[in-house]
């Protein structure tokens, strides 16, 4: 069973809501999900889409690029979707957030005290003056 | 599959390393830590069960883990920009965006377990 049931987003469900709160905040995301929901309506689950854990194989999630955010799709949407005996519908849609980095004071508290959680840090052995010769041409 | 802190998390020590003595390695040096570290982060998420989940606790650990890890990166590179564009610091990159996507799938599992539930009595309705 590959194909959506209905547009694949359920009115009243959590997808739905979704889907409306980022319309709102995404001019491409009718073409951005509308692509991507017609990829699944013919095709299915692509073997590319991730299995969520713990789902029994029946949650996958797809990365959709948001031409809004004008990012690849590492920053893009994500489809959550289930294939079920009735067909495939739309659980969730969320718009990645961009990285925040940690701000340098906290990083340097969190580095002191990882560093002391996993010991003395070692020499790594692998620079050796071969490995390095490898990366000379780079 | 095993999944301990101790094969999920040998890159961190690596990337501390990395962190401390980074601003004085050469070019080359700096790419031969970073191919290590890309490697030690792609053994990491083989050690993540795709099907099957892991303690809240540790996706939490990991999630902080590649934090400090890109926050690092992007120091370093604030620092030394000269190793942007270099194969060593994409393959880094790739390596990341594994772990993150590993990250957030578990996350997900984590969180949409109510939402499964209001789609299949949706479906019902629908369908009956």
């Amino acid at each position: 069973m590959g194909h959506l049931v209905g547009s694949g987003i359920i009115p009243g469900t959590g997808a739905a809501r979704d889907a409306k709160q980022l319309k709102k905040e995404n001019r491409s995301f009718d073409k951005d999900i509308g692509e991507a929901l017609a990829d699944l309506d013919a095709n299915g689950s692509s073997p590319s889409d991730d299995p969520i854990p713990d789902s029994n194989s029946v949650l996958f999630k797809r990365r959709v690029r948001n031409r809004d955010a004008n990012k690849g799709k590492r920053d893009g949407y994500r489809i959550i979707y289930g294939v079920f005996p009735e067909g495939i519908a739309l659980v969730a849609i969320f718009s990645k957030s961009e990285r925040t980095d940690v701000p340098r004071p906290d990083l340097h508290r969190l580095l002191a005290t990882m560093s002391s959680l996993l010991g003395r840090i070692s020499e790594n052995p692998a620079c050796t003056d071969d490995a390095l010769a490898e990366h000379k041409s780079d | 599959m095993n999944t301990s802190a101790t094969n999920i998390f040998p890159f961190v020590s690596t990337f501390m390393n990395f962190a401390y003595t980074a601003p004085t390695l050469s070019a080359s040096d700096a790419a031969c830590e970073m191919s290590t570290l890309a490697a030690q982060i792609r053994a990491s998420v083989r050690e993540i069960p795709r099907d099957r989940g892991i303690a809240p606790q540790q996706v939490g650990m990991l999630k902080l883990a590649m934090q400090v890890s890109e926050s690092v990166l992007g120091e370093l590179l604030k620092a030394r920009p000269e190793l942007r564009g270099s194969g060593a610091l994409d393959e880094l990159s790739d390596a990341l965006d594994d772990l993150d996507n590993q990250i957030e799938n578990h996350e997900i599992a984590l969180e949409v377990g109510p939402r499964v539930a209001e789609v299949r009595a949706s479906l019902a309705g629908l369908t009956a």
